[in-house]
């Protein structure tokens, strides 16, 4: 027992601010370490280096009191519409649990506040029900209203709706969308789908093997993404139109290849548009104040041998893969 | 307090699921029927000495002369034994230990599997190993030959047999109840709760207990099904109370009367009898643990 403790790094250096009235979407292949993020984010998981702040101190120094000022602002909404409720609680017993345990009075009218702004109506049809008699899209409203029931500033979503069907998708995004104005909610929404992002997120950060390679207003990243990898991932967003003319994401493999031992840049094995200088780390370079990117394609001085390519929209697959 | 009123609590959850899983069991015709029969054993312990129509020690005389091994007659429908006993009223009295030995070593069991198996995947790490070694040693106690000696060291005795029962047998319950609150505690339900700042203690009954129950209860029932399985055995071979009429006592003393290929009456009924209850709680154990594991689970609408 005890001995030989592997390290698994799944998210390294990502900085990420917060503010109320947008959502933040961070997206990624799975396994990038988008929901481990997420769990470290709600106090889940210990962060070993680094610091999670919150209001400007860290969380690791919290007392039992702060922390429970915490736990009441900050909430997490989870992706399996199957495991988010417990099976033997009905609503209104999974929605009143974050009030019991804040000891906050006037509960019914609290719970049916909630269960009404996630539009599950009308409130008395929903309330008794157990989780099995309720759709996905059902369930997941109720995971959102017992995220809500305490009010909180911030709430954390991992793929809300990642399992549910499209139209489905579709309407829970405009409610968490017009949610999310309503109460003034700080949002980060964590998804590997890029299209759900867009609809719903005013910024978006990408991860890769745990880092954030790039970040930036929504319209900014959908329309000009600077990283090999972003570029990747939002062409291979589905165009419902069958004749659609289009190119093929060039990516091959998984994230997964050993990607994280490596010294230089940890896309570096998969990426079309690799040069000799990603034998080193990119470091984040701001193209704009809000546009960040991670890539050596970017990073002012070139080394020696390598001259920088800058590149042109729409002629990103070389690499003859 | 505020939290009853809300109808939210965790008792009414609980009534919730009892009554639930009391319908599941009368929804499908096996379960009721094994059901039926354990109640019945119940009735049975609960009532059998007042209406025995003899004493269980009370020898039979006819005609000045003890009724040794009478066939089943009105007089004795289940005939009498060497001793002149009724075996009837035997049995009747016998049930009492019987069922007291499945529901007392059951309990035990599920007692303390439920304690170490829950601590053990709550809690994890050390407490988890160091409780999950204890269990493996456990494992590694043969039940018979350490209740044969354990029960000498500690004079033989009803409870003393019980006890030595549920304290080894414990081990199945605890080790597969942890590997269930492994599961539930990585269930986002779980997590969200935690997030929203729950305890371990509100976690574990509102949130594991109630999960586990179905596991819990199947577990039960088969410790209730082996503890009178091996306390007939430890009857068998004579290591438990032999004033307890119990019905392994009574097949030990057709057995050593050397009878008992003769007085067919005297061995069969408290050997079926045994067998019957000890299958009834199994199987309702099995097929209950199976029917709640499917219902509710997400799989199922």
């Amino acid at each position: 027992m005890g001995r030989d403790r592997k390290t698994v790094t799944a998210v390294d250096d990502v900085s990420l601010a917060l503010r109320p009235g947008i959502a933040h979407g961070i997206v990624g292949e799975s396994g990038c370490g988008k929901s481990s993020l997420l769990d470290v984010l709600a106090g889940l998981e210990s962060v070993d280096g680094g610091a999670v702040t919150y209001d400007g101190r860290p969380t690791a120094e919290f007392s039992r009191r702060d922390w429970m000022a915490f736990r009441r602002d900050v909430q997490i909404v989870f992706q399996n519409p199957f495991e988010s409720l417990d099976p033997k609680l009905t609503v209104r017993e999974a929605i009143a649990e974050p009030l019991a345990v804040h000891s906050i009075d006037d509960r019914h009218e609290r719970i049916e506040t909630a269960v009404e702004r996630v539009e599950l109506r009308p409130v008395e049809r929903y309330l008794e029900k157990l989780p099995h008699q309720l759709s996905g899209g059902e369930r997941q409203r109720v995971s959102i209203a017992r995220a809500l029931v305490l009010e909180p500033s911030v709430l954390l979503a991992d793929e809300p709706v990642s399992m549910l069907d499209v139209s489905t998708q579709a309407n829970i995004l405009s409610m968490l969308s017009s949610l999310i104005d309503e109460l003034d909610l700080s949002v980060l929404y964590v998804s590997h789908d890029i299209s759900t992002v867009g609809y719903l997120c005013d910024e978006v950060s990408v991860m890769y093997l745990g880092e954030v390679v790039e970040s930036a207003p929504t319209n900014r990243l959908l329309g000009e993404p600077a990283h090999p990898y972003s570029r990747a991932l939002i062409d291979a967003v589905p165009i419902p139109d069958p004749y659609a003319e289009r190119e093929r994401t060039a990516l091959v493999g998984t994230p997964d290849g050993g990607g994280r031992d490596r010294t230089g840049c940890l896309f570096g094995d998969r990426c079309p548009d690799r040069t000799p200088a990603c034998e080193r780390r990119p470091e984040p370079v701001a193209l704009e104040p809000t546009h960040r990117v991670s890539c050596h394609l970017y990073t002012e001085e070139p080394t020696d041998e390598t001259a920088v390519r800058t590149p042109v929209p729409g002629e990103h697959h070389g690499g003859g893969r | 307090m505020t939290y009853r009123s809300a109808a939210t609590g965790p008792l009414e959850t609980y009534r919730r699921n009892v009554r639930r899983g009391l319908a599941l069991v009368l929804s499908d015709r096996t379960t009721t029927t094994y059901l039926a029969i354990i109640c019945g054993a119940f009735v049975l312990a609960l009532v059998g000495p007042w209406i025995a129509p003899y004493e269980y020690n009370q020898t039979v005389y006819v005609d000045g002369r003890i009724h040794r091994l009478a066939t089943p007659s009105l007089a004795h429908p289940l005939g009498t034994t060497w001793e002149g006993y009724d075996v009837l009223s035997r049995l009747l009295y016998g049930a009492r230990p019987s069922v007291l030995t499945g529901v007392l070593g059951g309990g035990l069991i599920i007692s303390v599997g439920l304690l170490v198996g829950v601590t053990a995947g709550w809690y994890g790490g050390n407490v988890d190993a160091a409780l999950m070694r204890m269990t493996d040693v456990f494992y590694g106690v043969p039940l018979i030959p350490f209740a044969i000696v354990l029960v000498a060291l500690l004079n033989i005795g009803f409870y003393t047999s019980i006890a030595v029962i549920g304290l080894l047998l414990w081990r199945n319950s605890a080790r597969v109840l942890r590997a269930q609150v492994l599961q539930l505690k990585a269930r986002p339900y779980v997590k969200a709760a935690r997030a929203t700042g729950a305890g371990n203690t509100r976690i574990v009954v509102r949130h594991v207990l109630p999960n586990i129950a179905p596991m819990a209860i199947m577990f039960f029932a088969l410790g209730v099904g082996h503890s009178i399985l091996i306390e007939a055995s430890l009857s068998f071979l004579g290591i438990a109370d032999p004033f307890v009429p119990s019905w392994g006592v009574m097949v030990r003393n057709a057995y050593n009367s050397g009878t008992m290929s003769r007085a067919w009456w005297w061995a069969l009924p408290p050997g079926i009898l045994i067998a019957t209850l000890v299958v009834s709680f199994c199987m309702l154990g099995r097929k209950y643990g199976s029917m709640a594991g499917n219902e509710g689970n997400g799989t199922t609408y």
